[in-house]
């Protein structure tokens, strides 16, 4: 008997063939030939002239001292990681289609293996975040070149899996009130004891970080933060991620990588352990995206009719102007 | 054989299925009747593993919805009103991804088979964007035949059917039930129900009003006596007068 995974795999790989296959023949039309001309021109002029002459700018992010570039990051994925579980929703962060739901929900496939398909799924969105981010971040030259690129999937997966596991807590904690909490209670105690550190360490520190703010040393600040034992513990797994990405050499990148690798295996267990009764919170999300689009739909269509008529057609006449006017719409 | 005993589902204070219970037997159809918002819906994707039941339980040819989900849902075929597909995949590609995906090993006859008899042959190759309202209902309906389900669950099957589709579904219907599969269908046609259906299920306000044949719930309600199942629906479900 097939297992249902081979046919997720079968679907993933007929999909991708098939749209890669409606994409070239759209392209051979003259309408999307010149859209696909001024794209590939828009990304030659902002992309492309940039690597001709070698990104000179942000080139120090690989050669140079990278710290104040790690920092950044850092301070970008916390507040990221943050908005995940403040903001939005209880729905899952795993954008389920309706033919998804139609056609797997029913179906004898586990949790886990559907959860994997929509991961699998993502990851070309992904590739294509980490060739631009590979690209926005400078040159660097061969080995380093993919090691950088290996970091960066490394990162974007690890914080799009982060999305989708603080999505399920929400959805689980939201449909089934204290028996979710009590069901992701781990995920849920990390987070507060995270923000608790942070209070603290941001508490004990307070009067030395007012004092260097004041005088203008936000190098100092940074410093005295990053100091602090229990802000250094809950920056960790953003400085584990960031590292190898800024690695200046492959004996750096080798001793950091292992890190963001656990941490990415770390939220890919957490990921699936958690897909529980996600399929009605997903297909009220589908549903809801349906809706929204056909009222878009509708509220265009409704534009386009309330234009005002270039010119009053007569009832009867000469067909001409009619199809002058409709352009030969029917 | 579809089991289900005291059916809930709650949406906040909204309860849209409440203490539903009922039973198909193998070879036999059921039809589930009710009017807009009694739940019909609700109880199919129930059934077919797409919502949670707030309480009750449902079991698919033995084995429980809850604790063997796989094993039941095996069994079962859900065929909706509004057919979903995948936008990238071609009709012969949907049939082979199903049965790959139910575990229906050799498909490749049933898919031949199915493709001719739904009259889609021509459109082997096509993707769901290419096809009409009509041949994407007949290729949902093809998905859920191809590895012969024991348990059948549709919802509105016939629509945007053309007749000659009508008529075909009519006998692929009668023939699953034949065949000792366990039918479940919810239609607001009354005469397709009355012509398929060995049993029916009146719900309203997610509550079952009646069940049994026609002449079991006439017999209940000797007012409703020689009246056509178009009465008898309203009147079961108070919208002609009473029950």
């Amino acid at each position: 008997m097939t297992r249902p995974e081979s046919a997720l795999r079968y679907l993933l790989f007929r999909s991708f063939v098939n749209r890669l296959a409606a994409q070239v023949k759209r392209v051979r039309s003259p309408r999307y030939a010149l859209a696909f001309l001024a794209g590939a021109a828009y990304l030659y002029y902002f992309v492309g002239r940039g690597l001709a002459r070698g990104f000179t700018a942000s080139s120090t992010a690989s050669t140079g001292d990278s710290s104040a570039y790690v920092l950044a990051y850092e301070a970008l994925l916390v507040l990221s990681a943050i908005l995940t579980w403040v903001v939005g929703a209880a729905e899952p962060a795993i954008g389920f289609t309706r033919a998804d739901i139609q056609m797997l929900f029913p179906a004898p496939v586990s949790r886990g293996a559907v959860v994997r398909y929509k991961l699998a799924q993502t990851q070309l969105a992904i590739l294509f975040s980490v060739l631009v981010w590979s690209l926005l971040l400078g040159r660097v030259h061969g080995s380093q070149r993919l090691l950088r690129t290996a970091a960066l999937w490394v990162l974007f997966t690890t914080l799009y899996l982060h999305r989708v596991g603080a999505s399920f807590v929400k959805v689980s904690a939201a449909q089934r009130g204290l028996s979710g909490i009590r069901r992701n209670i781990v995920p849920i105690a990390i987070v507060i004891a995270a923000l608790g550190a942070t209070a603290w360490g941001l508490a004990h520190t307070w009067p030395a970080v007012r004092e260097a703010a004041g005088d203008g040393r936000f190098d100092e600040v940074v410093r005295i933060l990053r100091g602090a034992p229990a802000i250094a513990v809950v920056l960790w797994p953003f400085h584990a991620l960031v590292s190898p990405v800024f690695a200046a050499n492959a004996g750096a990148w080798a001793r950091s990588i292992p890190w963001a690798l656990l941490l990415l295996a770390g939220c890919y267990a957490w990921v699936i352990r958690s897909a529980v009764g996600f399929e009605e919170a997903a297909m009220l999300r589908a549903d809801r995206l349906a809706a929204e689009q056909a009222r878009r739909r509708l509220s265009r269509q409704g534009k386009l009719r309330a234009g005002r008529p270039v010119r009053a057609l007569q009832l009867a006449g000469r067909p001409w102007p009619a199809i002058g006017i409709t352009g030969g719409r029917q | 054989m579809i089991e289900v005993s005291g059916l809930t589902k709650r949406y906040g204070e909204f309860v849209a299925v409440r203490s539903l219970s009922f039973a198909v037997a193998p070879g036999e159809v059921l039809g589930l009747v009710g009017p807009n918002g009694a739940g019909k819906t609700t109880t199919l994707r129930a059934l077919a593993g797409i919502i949670t039941p707030s309480a009750g339980a449902i079991q698919i040819g033995g084995h429980s919805l809850a604790r063997e989900p796989e094993r039941a849902k095996r069994l079962l075929a859900f065929i909706p009103d509004e057919p979903q597909l995948f936008e990238y995949l071609t009709v012969e590609e949907h049939l082979r991804f199903t049965a790959r995906l139910y575990g229906a090993d050799d498909a490749a006859p049933r898919i031949a088979e199915l493709l001719g008899e739904l009259e889609l042959n021509d459109k082997r190759a096509a993707l769901p964007g290419e096809l009409s309202r009509g041949m994407k209902q007949k290729l949902a309906i093809a998905c859920g035949l191809v590895h012969t389900p024991s348990a059948l669950v549709l919802d509105e099957p016939l629509t945007g059917l053309d007749p000659a589709g009508i008529r075909k579904m009519k006998t692929t219907i009668a023939a699953r039930a034949r065949a000792g599969a366990a039918v479940l269908l919810s239609s607001h046609l009354l005469h397709l129900v009355e012509e398929l259906c060995t049993r029916l299920l009146v719900i309203q306000k997610g509550e079952a009003v009646a069940i049994g044949t026609i002449a079991e719930i006439v017999a209940g309600r000797p007012q409703l006596a020689g009246q056509g199942l178009e009465d008898i629906f309203l009147a079961l479900t108070g919208d002609g007068g009473t029950a």
